[in-house]
């Protein structure tokens, strides 16, 4: 009993802080930090059910944000559609292209499956440059001004109320999802495809399912970033944003709950503390990627549960 | 211009494909291991030459050995750090990893050799030779000669030394193998420095036909297409690699130029959709 | 009409013939074994049945439901469950989410009321709960439930496999070698459940085993396969005096 006081008490201090935090920061820079952390951690979750959870290997992510990008953009700018209907059906359009790209899944195994997704990755950020009638093509879109309702979200601080209660309830449906029936049966997936299936969990229904799970994610996320940066271009989106989509899991910890979140903050902070670091962005994360996947495969997380020092250093001692 | 010239003309680039693609094929029996990071150490040998030949002044054979050599090397330490230590993981860790692997070697090559295009005089004449109504070069031939060179090489090693035989008793079933003496390790390390060999010999030879950049690692994607399409055989393989590049000049002269590249995509469509288990391939159920 | 039936039930592997024409009928309340050298294609039935594999030709039906027009997943909607040769755990779950996968069927409500975790998701875990703990204690495992499932010794292993079946309430059951790796004392506390299951739960029961003594003992008939195809059915004492099984299983590893 004590456990659950402790873990709503730590919820509600969070919640607390999260909220308050906006009147205490007086930089508009950070909270564009914040925001930045709040929209990788959309991303990095709806990944994990797909990737973690279902055990499908998803690196068209930074496809799916690209999409939502650009459908948020394009809404808003060349069609004058209001935020709050052109953000929802970014998702919406986003998870259906993710049902259609999981049509793979259901019959590639592993490593096709890392190889199609890859390309339905470049083939995506093919078309939003070649696209040019539609997508503006190289030179991007520009979001100058947006409104919420009557509310001008035009500094990052306001921007901070629309991003964050918005990761915060995706993030409450994710820990929904894997908690429940839906969670177990992704899991189940994962594990034994031919035990799900004896039990009657239908292996089309759940891959898709955590394929749109995904997509919808990624277009909410995407959809906020445009909004956040102001400005959406074919190259955020590409192989490198993919790479920082899987390392964003495997130095958090994939399939596990806080590991997205983990990943997500560790990602966005860390060049903002150690500046060296983002000139050779994609060089540092996927080196330190690689060195989690290889001696610490339960990320940060689970270093942090299963207690640090001995235990990596027999691994790098019996490994090398 | 005439089917059989393109088919000619294709001979230089289905060699490239043959060896990238065998290269891939020998590590994926041997370890179960699809390098993603493929395309790198064909990069890599190109770049090896342009430094030691292009750079250093170093004579072309000797050159060409050392990036073979640098490219085995570098091969050989991706298996120790992306192939050995995940054995035991599951297939999506050791997935990342050579991706990361991959992400790494191509970040670390912009970063010692820049972003500039380099590019490296023919070694053999490329002056059009014509005989009949066809034309051609020498460096044609000497690209295709090596390459069939290289491949009787692989061909004769697995066949009849031990270290080879030990290889295609791996392949073929790892456990049985490895109760029956044969050092598994060391015919993962194999795998992987034959195929960084393969991928230099590519690369090298490639190098004077292809602007060297770094995202040479292009190369990569047809290595996996005509791996696929060969069903992860040795001779499907490379007959893919030729059917590829024949196939895809002839779609670039007939039907589009622009959508050259989607050949490949659709191959491996192909191939998935008709006759997964490719050319010559095996299909490999899991037994339950 | 037949309980469980089999018609000519055929299948190829590239061109080996790994069962040739099958023809089988299990009556309710049955507890049928299945018997064979290895290779004789008795995991091949159940895969088969459970629509893992195509026929080649031949009919399964089930309660005279063609069971050939159903896809992997429906067949435990159909009422038939299975255990696996080579254990099939859920390894990264716990216990009692195992089992909780077997309930899959039966529990109630939508993805969105999972999303959502609404109360009908809620009340329908609740109750699969508890029914996972019922099975779980039947099996003596209920000490395990929290524990991860990888964490169990084998042979308990194999008694999650056929809590996690049985969560299914299936008509017929497939177990696979689930005697393998046990101990005589656990081939006993087997034996006596697989009979509670037939007697207290009702349920058919198809044995697949290398255990001898345990099908011997506790099948009402036995179908011996060798290189698929069926060369004796019977009793325990008719099969153990046919020339032909003593002849099918002289050459054999066991």
């Amino acid at each position: 009993m004590s456990q659950k006081i402790t873990n709503r008490a730590f919820i509600i201090a969070v919640l607390v802080l999260l909220f308050a935090l906006p009147f205490l920061v007086e930089k508009s820079y950070t909270m564009y930090i914040l925001n930045l952390v709040g929209i990788y951690v959309i991303m990095a979750v709806g990944l994990n059910i797909v990737l973690g959870y279902t055990g499908q290997i998803s690196i068209v992510n930074a496809g799916f944000a690209g999409i939502g990008a650009y459908i948020t953009a394009l809404s808003i700018v060349k069609l004058s559609i209001p935020l709050y209907i052109a953000l929802p059906m970014a998702g919406v359009l986003t998870a259906g292209i993710g049902i259609i790209i999981g049509f793979p899944a259901l019959r590639l195994g592993s490593h096709y499956l890392a190889m199609a997704t890859l390309a339905c990755n470049q083939a995506i950020q093919l078309i939003m440059i070649h696209w040019k009638s539609v997508t503006m093509g190289g030179a991007g879109v520009s979001i100058s001004s947006v409104n919420l309702g009557p509310i001008a979200l035009n500094s990052n601080h306001r921007l901070y109320f629309l991003v964050i209660p918005i990761a915060l309830i995706l993030i409450y449906l994710y820990v929904n999802i894997i908690k429940s029936k839906l969670g177990r049966s992704l899991i189940a997936v994962r594990d034994s495809e031919i035990a799900a299936q004896s039990m009657g969990v239908s292996l089309a229904k759940y891959k898709t399912t955590a394929f749109a799970i995904s997509g919808f994610y990624a277009g909410i996320g995407g959809g906020l970033l445009a909004l956040v940066i102001g400005y959406v271009s074919p190259e955020s989106f590409g192989l490198n944003e993919s790479v920082f989509h899987l390392a964003i899991l495997v130095i958090g910890g994939t399939a596990t709950l806080p590991g997205p979140i983990l990943g997500s903050i560790f990602f966005v902070v860390a060049p903002e503390l150690f500046h060296w670091m983002v000139e050779y962005k994609v060089l540092v994360f996927s080196l330190i990627a690689l060195i989690f996947i290889i001696f610490m495969p339960g990320g940060i997380y689970g270093l942090v549960k299963g207690g640090v020092p001995g235990w990596t250093f027999k691994r790098i001692l019996k490994k090398a | 211009m005439d089917i059989l010239q393109l088919i000619l003309k294709s001979l230089s680039y289905g060699s490239i494909y043959a060896l990238v693609g065998l290269g891939l094929v020998l590590i994926f029996r041997a370890t179960d291991v699809l390098n993603f990071g493929q395309g790198q150490l064909f990069t890599m040998g190109a770049y090896f030459l342009v430094t030691f030949w292009y750079m250093w002044k170093i004579p072309y054979a000797l050159a060409f050995l050392m990036s073979i050599v640098g490219t085995a090397i570098l091969g050989w330490v991706m298996e120790r750090v992306a192939c050995r230590p995940l054995l035991k993981a599951p297939v999506m860790n050791s997935i990342i990893a050579t991706f990361m692997t991959g992400i790494v070697i191509y970040n670390a090559i912009q970063l010692v050799w820049g972003a500039e295009v380099y590019h490296v005089p023919p070694i053999i004449s490329n002056k059009p030779i014509s005989a009949g109504k066809i034309i051609f070069t020498a460096q044609d031939i000497w690209i295709v000669a090596i390459t069939g060179f290289s491949i009787l090489l692989v061909y004769l090693f697995l066949q009849f030394t031990k270290l080879g035989v030990a290889f295609r008793a791996t392949s073929m079933n790892k456990q049985a193998s490895s109760l029956m003496g044969v050092s598994v390790k060391k015919v993962f390390s194999l795998s992987w420095v034959m195929s960084g060999i393969l991928a230099a010999v590519a690369g090298v030879l490639l190098a004077p036909v292809l602007m060297i950049e770094v995202g040479m690692g292009w190369v990569a994607i047809k290595g996996f297409s005509v791996g696929i399409f060969g069903g992860f055989s040795i001779p499907g393989t490379i007959i893919g690699g030729f059917l590829l590049a024949a196939v895809e000049n002839i779609f670039g002269v007939y039907v589009s130029m622009a959508f050259k590249e989607m050949v490949s995509f659709l191959m491996i469509l192909a191939v998935l959709l008709i006759k997964p288990s490719g050319l010559l391939g095996i299909e490999v159920k899991k037994r339950v | 009409m037949d309980f469980f039936s089999t018609e000519n039930l055929s299948i190829s592997f590239g061109g080996v013939k790994a069962l040739q024409s099958l023809g089988m009928n299990i009556e309710k309340g049955e507890i049928r074994g299945l018997i064979g050298p290895n290779g004789a294609g008795k995991t091949t039935v159940i895969n088969l049945i459970t629509r893992v594999y195509n026929p080649t030709g031949g009919a399964i039906s089930l309660e005279g439901i063609n069971l050939l027009k159903s896809k992997p997943h429906q067949i435990s909607q159909a009422g038939i469950c299975r255990t696996f040769q080579n254990l099939e755990i859920f390894k990264s779950m716990s216990v009692l989410d195992n089992v909780m996968v077997g309930r899959h069927i039966h529990l109630g409500g939508s993805m969105v009321d999972s999303i959502l975790n609404l109360g009908r998701a809620k009340r329908e875990e609740k109750k699969g709960i508890e029914k996972a703990h019922e099975i779980l204690s039947s099996l003596n495992l209920n000490d395990y439930a929290d524990s991860p499932a990888s964490s169990l010794p084998f042979g308990k292993m194999r008694l999650l496999e056929l809590g996690r079946a049985l969560a299914s309430e299936p008509k017929l059951l497939l177990l696979d070698e689930p005697g393998a790796g046990m101990n005589a004392e656990e081939i006993k506390a087997l034996d006596t459940f697989i009979r509670k299951m037939r007697d207290q739960f009702g349920i058919t029961i198809m044995l697949v085993e290398h255990v001898l003594s345990l099908v011997m003992e506790i099948s009402d008939r036995i179908t011996v396969l060798d290189y698929g195809v069926k060369i004796a059915e019977g009793s325990a004492k008719e099969i153990q005096s046919n020339p032909k099984v003593v002849e099918a299983y002289l050459g054999s590893e066991e």
